[in-house]
C-alpha cells in the first residue's frame, strides 16, 4: 500500500514538474515570439513604405550598419567607452552611495541635519548638474562618470538607508539586550537584514547609470554610444541611432541580467526569502 | 532564604512628547529572589512594556531605580537574558547559529560552544543545527529562542509575552515546555504577560499592576499551587477563584 502510495505520489509530483516547466517554457517563446513579431512587421511596414525607412530605419538597415561599424572597429571603440563609463559610475556610485548611507546609519545626528538636503538633491534634476560638472572637470569621461554618480548617488542612499532604518526594531532590541554594540548590530542583523534592499538598490542603479552616461555622452563626448546616437541624429542618420540604441538596450540588457545571476546568489547564499 | 536577585524601587516614568507628558508607571516596587518564577499582569496600557524596558536597561526610569545582584542597571548587561513576543530567529543563519549568536556578539570561550551543543542536545534541537528558521514549527523556533537566550548563562531571564506570539494549542504546549527548562536550567524569571491562566499555570508569584499609570494593585503569593506541575495545576480547586480575583483587580469593563 505504501509502496503504491509512493508511486502515486511519484507520479504526481513528475506531472506537476512537467507542467511547470512547459508553462515556463510556453512563456519564454512567447517573448521570443514577440520579438520576431515586432522585427517583421518592422521590417515589412518599411519595406513596403508603410513606415518611412529614413526616419525609422529597419531590421535589415540595422543589421547593415551593425556589421560597417564592426568591420571597421568602431562599434568596440563606442560599446567600450559606454560600458567603460557606466561600470565606472556604476559601481562608485553603489559604493560610495552605501558608505554614505552606512555613517548616516551610524549617526543620527547626522542624518538628521543632512535629510532635507539628500531631500532637496533627489528632487533636483540631475541633468541640470550638467553643464557644472564641464567647467569643474573638463570635457573629458571624468564629466560623464560625474553625471551618472550625480543621477545613481542620491537614489541609492536614500533607499538604502530606508532599509537600514526600517530594520526590525524588536530584533535590533534583542541584539542590545545580548550585549551587542553598534558594530556588531550592523554586521550581524542591519547589513545581512538588508541584502535584498543593496541588491534592489544594485537593480536600480544599473539603469540610472545608463542614464548617466548617456545624458553625459549627449553634452560631451567624442566617443560612446551616446554620441553616436547624437552624431546620426545630427548628420540625419536614422540607421546609426537605432542601431546605438539596439546596442544599447543589448548592453544594458546584459548588465541587468548580471546583477539578476548575483541576486540569486546572494538569496542563495544567505537563505534570503 | 534564597538572596535578592531583582530589586525594583520606587519605578516611575514619564514619556515627553512636544505636545504633552504622558505618566507610564508611578511608584512600582517589588523584589524577586533567586530561583523564583514571577508574572506580571496588568491591563493593556498599564505600562507592563514601560517597566520591562527599564528593568532591561534599554531606557533609564524618571524616578526611582532597578538593581540586579546588587548592581544598578543604566544600560542592557548580559546577567540579564531576554526573549521576545516573537522568537526572532535570523532567517540567514541556521539555528545552530542563531542559538550561539549571543556566545559570537559577547566573544565566549569554548567552554560556551560547548554548553550550547551539550543544551541542543538535551533539549532536542541537535539534529535541527543546520536547519534554516523557517524549516522548524512554532513551538520549536520558540524552544531556539529560550536556549538561544540561556546559552549566554544569564542570572535572570526576562520573558517578554514569551508565548503570546503562539496559537492556544502550542502557547500552551511551548509554555509548560519552556518551563520546564527554565526550572531545570534553576534559573530566576520575571515573565511579562497578558493571559492570567498562563501566570497562574507558570509562576510563583503573580503581581498585578493597576492601570495606567501602572502601579502594584496586588501581589499573590501562590502557595497553594506551589510544586504542582503547570498542567495540573488548571485542574486544582484554587485555580478558577485565582483567575476571578486577578480579573477583578484588573478593572477591565468590557
Amino acid at each position: 500500500m505504501d509502496e503504491f502510495d509512493d508511486a502515486a505520489k511519484r507520479e504526481l509530483r513528475s506531472k506537476y514538474l512537467h507542467k511547470r516547466k512547459q508553462s515556463v517554457l510556453g512563456i519564454r517563446l512567447a517573448r521570443i515570439a514577440v520579438l520576431i513579431l515586432f522585427i517583421v512587421l518592422w521590417e515589412v511596414l518599411t519595406d513596403n513604405g508603410i513606415l518611412n525607412p529614413f526616419v525609422f530605419s529597419s531590421p535589415s538597415r540595422i543589421l547593415a550598419a551593425l556589421k560597417d561599424l564592426s568591420v571597421s572597429g568602431e562599434l568596440w571603440k563606442h560599446i567600450g567607452t559606454s560600458v567603460l563609463e557606466t561600470v565606472s559610475g556604476f559601481v562608485s556610485g553603489t559604493i560610495l552611495g552605501i558608505l554614505i548611507a552606512v555613517v548616516l546609519w551610524w549617526s543620527p545626528t547626522v542624518s538628521k541635519v543632512l535629510d532635507p538636503y539628500l531631500v532637496v538633491l533627489n528632487a533636483l534634476p540631475k541633468t541640470a548638474l550638467g553643464p557644472i560638472f564641464i567647467v569643474c572637470i573638463g570635457t573629458g569621461a571624468g564629466a560623464i562618470i560625474a553625471m551618472t554618480l550625480a543621477i545613481s548617488l542620491i537614489v541609492t542612499i536614500l533607499n538604502v538607508l530606508n532599509g537600514f532604518h526600517h530594520t526590525d526594531a524588536e530584533k535590533v532590541k534583542l541584539m542590545k539586550m545580548l550585549g551587542a554594540n553598534r558594530l556588531q548590530i550592523f554586521q550581524k542583523l542591519v547589513l545581512p537584514a538588508n541584502l535584498s534592499t543593496i541588491v534592489n538598490a544594485l537593480k536600480i542603479n544599473i539603469g540610472l547609470s545608463w542614464v548617466g552616461v548617456i545624458t553625459g555622452e549627449f553634452l560631451v563626448s567624442k566617443a560612446g554610444l551616446g554620441y553616436l546616437i547624437v552624431y546620426g541624429s545630427q548628420v540625419f542618420k536614422m540607421d546609426l541611432v537605432m542601431t546605438s540604441v539596439a546596442v544599447l538596450a543589448v548592453c544594458a540588457m546584459m548588465m541587468h541580467a548580471g546583477i539578476v545571476l548575483l541576486e540569486k546568489a546572494t538569496r542563495k547564499r544567505f537563505a534570503l526569502s | 532564604m534564597p538572596k535578592l536577585l531583582l530589586e525594583v524601587s520606587h519605578v516611575g516614568h514619564v514619556y515627553q512628547t512636544p505636545e504633552c507628558e504622558k505618566e507610564a508607571l508611578r511608584d512600582v516596587s517589588f523584589q524577586i529572589r533567586e530561583g523564583e518564577f514571577v508574572s506580571l499582569v496588568g491591563p493593556s496600557g498599564c505600562g507592563k512594556s514601560t517597566l520591562l524596558t527599564i528593568i532591561a536597561g534599554l531606557e533609564r526610569p524618571t524616578f526611582g531605580e532597578v538593581r540586579i545582584d546588587g548592581k544598578r542597571i543604566t544600560a542592557p548587561t548580559t546577567e540579564i537574558g531576554y526573549m521576545p513576543q516573537k522568537d526572532h530567529l535570523f532567517s540567514w543563519r541556521n539555528i545552530h547559529s542563531n542559538i550561539t549568536l549571543g556566545l559570537e556578539i559577547q566573544k565566549k570561550g569554548p567552554k560556551y560552544y560547548r554548553k550550547a551543543e551539550e543544551m541542543m542536545e538535551k533539549y532536542g534541537l541537535r539534529d535541527v543545527g543546520h536547519m534554516m528558521p523557517d524549516q522548524l514549527s512554532g513551538g520549536m523556533r520558540q524552544r531556539c529562542s529560550l536556549i538561544r537566550t540561556l546559552v549566554t548563562d544569564p542570572g535572570f531571564l526576562l520573558l517578554d509575552e514569551a508565548f503570546s506570539a503562539l496559537d492556544y494549542q502550542t502557547r500552551v504546549a511551548v509554555s509548560v515546555d519552556i518551563h520546564t527548562i527554565i526550572r531545570n536550567e534553576h534559573k530566576t524569571v520575571l515573565l511579562v504577560t497578558h493571559d492570567i491562566s498562563e501566570s497562574l499555570m507558570l509562576s510563583d508569584r503573580v503581581i498585578v499592576l493597576t492601570r495606567g499609570p501602572g502601579t502594584v494593585k496586588a501581589i499573590h503569593e501562590l502557595s497553594a499551587l506551589k510544586d504542582i506541575p503547570p498542567m495540573e495545576r488548571l485542574e486544582h480547586e484554587a485555580f478558577g477563584s485565582m483567575i476571578k480575583d486577578i480579573w477583578g483587580e484588573l478593572d477591565i469593563h468590557g
